[in-house]
């Protein structure tokens, strides 16, 4: 049978867009505050039914180029402003200049998101519920690792590394994330474990994180199961921006005698530098920055760098081209389990305390853009991921716990309007997973997939959404699996203010190499290989409704969903007692079903004091044991209060409640003392940030931090004593 | 006059203060429910065999009597068996505790076994079953409970070795 190349199809798709981009316009643009008439900078502007954007830089200009001719509508959005629409009328080849004010606003609303559908759309427009946490939120919170920015999110639990939403994820020994994680655009997901490392995103260089939740498969494909964590970097400015922060701080004394560990106060610190500056037709951003930490258990610390570039040339008016590489390297002591409830802040006996674990992780790829008409774009992407894991004592290499795993990605994506109404999303992608390890062995996996999405403008305040996506999965000599994820899903704009959604799409993982091939010892545990697992599928479908009005008693944006998460095959760790040792094994286990609702609210109390609620409730249920699914919660909460009683004095603090964990695994107990403890938590996180700039004339700002500030002892995964109480002074300069 | 919305804040606040402290506390646990003992090796020092043809002596408890050689170390694994830190050789007597995880538990076959060849699966030997005296084909099962602290001691006779459970 004959095929097409993808080479042929994106020369054609070069040569057919080519002949009409020279019919548009050029929009130049200030945005600027209604009330003090300042600029505003990092303003989002889009043009509605186009794939046409822009960002202000940092005098609140902005250029959008390759207009069509015609009659077009802005849609602009700022956190801290009202959004804002204005009707334009362009002619072919005109240069217009418009100025637009923002009127400020405290509610966080209508965020611009790209995650949802792989191209810019407003979240009103999403029929699937979608979470932003932006690099204000991460900025204010004074956060040093992004999976904190994760815990204040409705509806996401993160234990560790382990992210789960709406409860997608239970316990599973830190690998195959059901999350899928990008960093603009770029798959981050582990070769080997399959699982999300933190540790390497670059912090000051995130714009915006987007968390798409629910089945994500027709667009991201394996590992999208839960949902999608996306996230997006700054663009650079032709301001230079310069910023720098340092921190330190220490962990309190535990309130019991046996879980004094150190003699001296145990500390943490760090170092951020980050500089980006737009020059001419190049822009760059340059970031890096250290970790150290003592821990708050014995054997618990670890020492941190990493960095992060990126490099955007703007070739022409249409085409865009960006690399970037980062990287990390981290030792670390290895806590695995406590050694008993008594005894909760050291590891088992059995540890050898001179060993560490040696991480490295380093990615590289690149981006290129071609706009060929105001509404076709095409996107290609190359990049590779690698990881890599040893153990050390003395500074030299242990044999038998070592894996380096590549993950190589290549993706084309084509947007296109098809009609005045509709707008089709295609891409063809392809991962190759290459891990050599001796505790894996030497594999290789590859997944090829294909994907089509069509949004269609039914009505005005319509817009229904349909995809699929084909994905062909193998592993070394294993037969290939073949999965199909289609998506379906409907925005309707009641009034200005209100947006019903609703939603139904499929997902899916393949197992991870380390699922199908570990034996290793973990712990206490010995897991052994199962190459047979199945990939594990779910189907997930929500209802939602968003409204905003000022016109209550108080200002009040709220956001309700309800879902039901639909099961396959999960594939969960358990004990093998038909072996003679009882090894754990990864294996298709259950079928399980999620139901619940998700309520989310932002409002100002007073004028100075804004308040954030998210709750989750859920029936998590294993269907074959007709019981409670194992490692969830069913409730999870979180408020969030910020309160500025002075224009340089910003007072913050965040409580979230996660409900005791029903069910685990009772086995567990019997090779780690009291490993099925378990507590609700309560967690209350506060922060004092003081502006010294009408001080010191500079854009300084110290923040005091405190998090579990009521030293809440629970556990995060089974065994493990959550983080204690913690307080650190930071000083930022921009 | 304060405010209602004040009064908000002040409740949620005074809300989070009492639910937010305390947690996970090690004086709510009951005591640790342990096995110790003493064991006395019958001649002394001088009486044990020679020192490489032991290797390691631990007090082991089993959930169930183990069959074949290979069930000691796949029962430990199993987690339906426990063992002590390998206790010291070619000595009078010696003390052991081990710490019971899980309780309540039923154990049905508690001895002291010695690692007596190179191959840690298949090389183990029963020296001291507890069982009434003068009938170590009779061993004694014990049911530990959350807090229990039963003592039991061994006598070892290297001359005299209980009946070997494997089949």
């Amino acid at each position: 049978m004959k095929t097409i190349s993808p080479v042929l199809v994106v020369l054609f798709v070069l040569a057919s867009s080519a002949i009409v981009s020279a019919q548009t316009a050029v929009i130049n643009g200030t945005i600027t505050d209604r009330e003090t008439g300042e600029a505003i900078a990092g303003a989002t502007i889009r043009l509605e039914g186009t794939q046409l954007g822009a960002v202000t830089g940092q005098k609140g200009r902005f250029t959008v180029k390759s207009v069509p001719s015609g009659t077009i509508r802005l849609r602009i959005s700022m956190i801290g402003y009202e959004p804002a629409t204005t009707t334009l009328i362009v002619q072919t080849g005109e240069q217009k200049e418009i100025v637009l004010t923002l009127l400020p606003s405290q509610l966080h609303s209508a965020e611009i998101v790209v995650s949802a559908s792989k191209r810019i759309q407003a979240a009103q427009d999403v029929p699937i519920s979608i979470s932003v946490v932006n690099a204000k939120d991460i900025e204010d919170r004074g956060l040093t690792r992004l999976d904190d920015a994760l815990r204040y999110v409705s509806g996401i639990s993160v234990q560790r590394d382990q992210v789960s939403i709406r409860g997608a994820s239970g316990f599973a020994f830190g690998v195959g994330s059901r999350v899928a994680v990008l960093l603009d655009g770029f798959p981050l997901l582990s070769g080997d474990n399959g699982d999300i490392k933190f540790d390497v995103l670059p912090v000051a260089d995130v714009e915006r994180i987007e968390i798409v939740k629910g089945a994500g498969s027709a667009l991201y494909g394996t590992g999208a199961l839960g949902g999608v964590v996306s996230l997006v970097t700054k663009e650079a400015t032709t301001t230079p921006s310069f910023y720098v922060r340092t921190y330190g701080g220490f962990w309190t004394e535990p309130r019991f005698d046996d879980w004094k560990w150190s003699e001296s106060t145990p500390v943490l610190s760090g170092a951020d530098v980050r500089y980006a500056q737009r020059l001419g037709d190049v822009s760059v951003s340059i970031s890096g920055g250290i970790r150290n930490d003592d821990g708050y258990r014995d054997y618990d610390g670890y020492n941190r760098g990493f960095g992060y570039t990126k490099v955007q040339w703007q070739a022409s008016e249409t085409s865009t081209f960006t690399l970037f590489g980062f990287g990390t390297s981290e030792a670390r002591e290895n806590f695995v389990y406590w050694n008993g409830l008594r005894q909760a802040t050291f590891p088992q006996d059995d540890v050898n305390r001179q060993q560490r674990l040696h991480t490295s992780k380093v990615a590289g790829g690149l981006h290129w853009q071609e706009q060929f008409t105001s509404s076709s774009v095409l996107s290609v992407r190359f990049g590779t991921f690698r990881t890599h894991f040893e153990d050390r004592i003395a500074g030299t290499k242990v044999d038998s716990n070592t894996s380096t795993a590549w993950s190589h990605n290549a993706e084309a994506q084509y947007t296109t309007d098809l009609t005045s109404i509709s707008v089709l999303t295609t891409g063809l992608a392809v991962r190759v997973n290459d891990v050599g390890s001796d505790v894996y062995g030497n594999q290789i996996q590859s997944v090829i997939s294909a994907y089509a999405q069509s949004e269609i403008t039914i009505l005005p305040n319509l817009i229904a959404t349909v995809g699929l996506r084909a994905d062909r999965e193998e592993t070394y000599t294993l037969p290939s699996q073949f999965e199909l994820s289609p998506k379906a899903g409907v925005t309707f704009e009641i009034d200005d203010n209100t947006v019903a959604r609703a939603s139904v799409g499929r997902g899916f993982r393949a197992a991870t190499v380390a699922e199908r091939y570990a034996r290793i010892r973990y712990g206490a545990f010995a897991v052994a290989p199962n190459p047979s697992i199945r990939p594990e599928s779910s189907w997930s479908g929500e209802i939602g409704i968003r409204h905003t009005t000022h016109h209550w008693i108080l200002p009040v944006e709220i956001d309700v969903a309800f879902f039901d998460n639909e099961l396959y095959d999960l594939i969960e760790p358990t004990f093998d007692v038909t072996s003679s040792t009882a090894p754990i094994v990864f294996t298709n286990l259950q079928r399980a079903r999620i139901l619940g609702i998700e309520a989310v609210l932002r409002s100002m109390l007073l004028p100075n004091l804004g308040v954030e609620l998210g709750i989750t409730a859920m029936s998590p249920r294993d269907l074959l044991l007709n019981d409670v699914l194992k490692y969830r919660s069913s409730i999870l909460w979180y408020n969030r209060f910020s309160w500025q009683p002075l224009s340089w004095l910003d007072v913050q603090m965040d409580y979230r409640f996660t409900s005791r964990v029903e069910r685990v695994n009772e086995r567990l107990n019997l090779f780690v003392t009291e490993a099925d403890l378990r507590v609700p938590s309560h967690i209350v996180d506060a922060r004092l940030f003081i502006d010294l700039k009408p001080l010191l004339s500079t854009n300084l700002r110290l923040g005091l931090l405190g998090r579990n500030i009521f030293d809440y002892y629970s556990t995060d995964i089974p065994a493990n004593l959550a983080p204690t109480r913690s307080f650190v002074v930071q000083v930022e300069w921009r | 006059m304060i405010s209602r919305r004040w009064r908000i804040v002040f409740a949620v606040t005074m809300m989070t203060l009492v639910t937010a402290c305390g947690g996970l506390d090690p004086g709510d646990l009951p005591p640790d429910s342990t096995i110790s003992g003493t064991i006395v090796f019958a001649g002394g020092a001088a009486a044990w065999p020679p020192a490489d043809s032991i290797r390691e002596v631990r007090v082991v408890v089993f959930d169930t009597v183990p069959r074949v050689e290979s069930d000691v170390i796949a029962s430990v694994l199993r987690g339906t068996a426990l063992f002590t830190d390998p206790l010291p050789q070619s000595v009078d007597s010696a003390v052991y505790s081990l710490l019971i995880t899980a309780p309540p538990r039923r154990f049905e076959y508690i001895v002291v076994a010695a690692l007596t060849g190179p191959n840690v699966f298949t090389d183990w030997t029963m020296l001291a079953v507890h069982a009434p005296v003068g009938r170590p084909q009779e061993p004694i099962a014990e049911n530990i409970s959350v807090g229990d602290q039963r003592i039991i001691n061994f006598v070892v006779r290297f001359d005299s070795l209980p009946p070997q459970p494997f089949e």
